[in-house]
C-alpha cells in the first residue's frame, strides 16, 4: 500500500425515504389502507346480505299471506261444494245419473283440496326443512297406498333440520307422486321401496317389482316421465331411470346452493 | 247401546247440513243440536252433556279453540273433534293443547266421517306427522326439535319412541310393526300423550296465573 493514499471516511446520509421513522409511517399507512378496503369490502358485502335477506324475508311473508288466505277462503268454498254434493248424493240415491254426477263433483272438489293443501304447504316456510319433506311425502305414500294392494316400504335417514326451500320441496314431492302414480296405474308391482336420503345431496329411491318402464310404447307413462325429467332440471338435480327386476327411479338433488348465506 | 251424543259447532250451513245427515243415517249416534258460532255453543253445550263436539276452527267471532279451551274447564267428560281443512295447521295444534283429543279432516269421506266419531269415543286419537313434530318440542323444550335419545321426564320411553316415529310420518300400524306392540296399544300411548299435552298446557296456565303472586 502506498503512503500517497489516504482513506477517507464518507458517510452518506440516507434520503428520507430511507429513513426508519419514515418506513414504519409508511408501514402504518399501507397496514391503515388495506384494513379500509377491507373494511369496505365487508361493509358493502354485509349491507348487499342484508338488503338480500330483506327480500326474502319479504318474499317468505308474502308466500304466506297467500297460504292462509288461501286456505281460509278456497278451504270453506270447497268445503260447502263437498258436503253439498256428499248430501245430495245420499238423498238421490235412486236416480243413477245424478248420483255419479254428485260423486264426480264431490272427488273433484277433493282433488281441488288436496292439491290446494300441497301449494299451502309448498308456500308455508314454516315447512322448509328437509323432516318436513320426508314426513309429508311418507304420510302421503302411506295414505295412497293403503287401498291399493301393494306393499309399500318407505325408508329415511336420521332426521335433520336442513333447509329446503319450497319450490325444491315441491318438485321433489310431485315427482315421487308422479312415481307412485305410475306404479298404481301401470307397473303391475305388487311391492315399492321409497328410500330417502341424505349425504352430500338428498337421493330419493322408487323401487317397484312390476313390469318395468317401457318408454316407447305406453303414452301415459312417456308424458309422466318428461314431466319428472323437467321437474329435476328445474331445481337442478337429476333423475335416471332403469328397468332391473321391475322399474328403478333415482333422484339427486343437491341442495347445498338453498343453504341462507 | 247407548248412542254416541254428538254436537256440531260449525259455521258453513251446507257443511252442517251434510254432516248431519250423515251422522243421523248411522244409529249408534245421535245428533243433539249444531251450533253456528261459538258464543252459541259456549251457552248451550254445558246444558247438553254430549260426548263429542265436533268443532270447526274458523268462526265468526270467538274461534273454536277459543271455545274448547273454555268448555274443557267446564265440562271435563265432554270430548273435542276438531274439524278442519289441513292437519299442517299451526291452529290445530294450538286446539290440541286448549283440549281437544282429535281432529278431522274435511276432505275426508262422510262415511270415515262417521268412523272417526266412533274411534274417539272408543279411546283412539288421530296424530300427524306434523303435529308430533310439535310435541316433540313442548315435551322436550328443544325448539329446533332435536330428536336425540334424550327423553322428557313427563312422557314415558315408550311413549317418546312413538311420538318419535309418528313425527317421522310412520303410520300406527308401522309403528306397532316396529315397536312389537299392538295397534291398539299405539292408539293408546297416542292418546296418553294428549291427555299429558293438556295436563302439562294446564300447569302452564296455572303457573303463569299464580307464579308472579308470590
Amino acid at each position: 500500500m502506498s503512503e500517497n493514499e489516504k482513506v477517507i471516511q464518507l458517510t452518506i446520509a440516507a434520503p428520507w425515504w430511507q429513513q426508519w421513522w419514515f418506513r414504519l409511517l409508511a408501514g402504518v399507512g399501507t397496514l391503515f389502507l388495506v384494513f379500509l378496503i377491507i373494511r369496505g369490502y365487508y361493509t358493502r358485502k354485509l349491507e348487499k346480505q342484508k338488503t338480500i335477506l330483506e327480500k326474502q324475508q319479504a318474499i317468505e311473508k308474502e308466500r304466506t299471506r297467500i297460504a292462509t288466505d288461501m286456505h281460509d277462503d278456497f278451504g270453506a268454498s270447497l268445503s260447502r261444494i263437498k258436503f253439498l254434493s256428499e248430501k245430495m248424493k245420499l238423498q238421490q240415491s235412486h236416480q243413477e245419473k245424478l248420483k255419479t254426477d254428485l260423486e264426480k263433483i264431490s272427488k273433484y272438489s277433493d282433488e281441488m283440496a288436496e292439491k290446494m293443501g300441497e301449494i299451502v304447504w309448498a308456500l308455508n316456510q314454516r315447512f322448509d326443512s328437509l323432516d318436513d319433506l320426508v314426513s309429508f311425502c311418507r304420510s302421503y305414500a302411506t295414505e295412497y297406498m293403503e287401498d291399493k294392494n301393494i306393499r309399500l316400504q318407505f325408508t329415511s335417514g336420521q332426521a335433520t333440520t336442513i333447509f329446503i326451500n319450497g319450490e325444491i320441496r315441491r318438485n321433489v314431492f310431485l315427482v315421487i307422486k308422479e312415481a307412485l302414480h305410475n306404479v298404481v296405474k301401470h307397473s303391475g308391482a305388487s311391492s315399492v321401496l321409497v328410500s330417502m336420503h341424505f349425504t352430500s345431496q338428498l337421493k330419493v329411491i322408487i323401487k317397484d317389482n312390476g313390469s318395468g318402464i317401457n318408454k316407447e310404447n305406453i303414452r301415459p307413462f312417456a308424458n309422466g316421465i318428461e314431466n319428472m325429467k323437467k321437474r329435476m332440471e328445474e331445481i337442478g338435480g337429476t333423475i335416471i331411470f332403469k328397468n332391473e327386476h321391475g322399474a328403478t327411479i333415482t333422484m339427486q338433488v343437491p341442495l347445498h346452493k338453498n343453504i341462507y348465506p | 247401546m247407548a248412542k254416541i251424543k254428538v254436537v256440531i259447532v260449525e259455521d258453513l250451513e251446507e257443511v252442517v247440513e251434510g254432516l248431519s245427515v250423515f251422522i243421523q243415517h248411522d244409529n249408534t249416534i245421535q245428533l243433539m243440536a249444531a251450533y253456528r258460532t261459538a258464543e252459541a255453543a259456549l251457552l248451550e253445550i254445558p246444558l247438553l252433556s254430549p260426548d263429542i263436539v265436533i268443532m270447526d276452527i274458523n268462526l265468526p267471532g270467538m274461534s273454536g279453540i277459543e271455545c274448547v279451551r273454555q268448555l274443557t274447564l267446564q265440562k271435563k267428560a265432554i270430548q273435542f273433534m276438531m274439524f278442519t281443512v289441513y292437519e299442517n295447521n299451526d291452529q290445530v295444534f294450538e286446539a290440541l293443547k286448549a283440549g281437544a283429543s282429535g281432529y278431522l279432516l274435511k276432505k275426508t269421506s262422510p262415511a270415515r266421517i262417521v268412523e272417526a266419531i266412533k274411534d274417539l269415543y272408543n279411546g283412539g286419537s288421530p296424530m300427524s306427522a306434523t303435529i308430533a313434530r310439535k310435541l316433540v318440542e313442548v315435551f322436550n323444550h328443544h325448539p329446533s326439535g332435536n330428536y336425540s335419545a334424550e327423553s322428557s321426564s313427563l312422557l314415558t320411553t315408550r311413549e317418546n319412541e312413538v311420538l318419535h316415529f309418528v313425527s317421522r310420518g310412520l303410520s300406527y300400524k308401522e309403528i306397532a310393526d316396529q315397536l312389537n306392540l299392538s295397534f291398539h296399544t299405539v292408539k293408546q300411548h297416542i292418546r296418553n300423550i294428549y291427555e299429558k299435552l293438556h295436563v302439562q298446557n294446564k300447569t302452564e296456565a296455572i303457573n303463569k296465573a299464580f307464579g308472579g303472586s308470590h
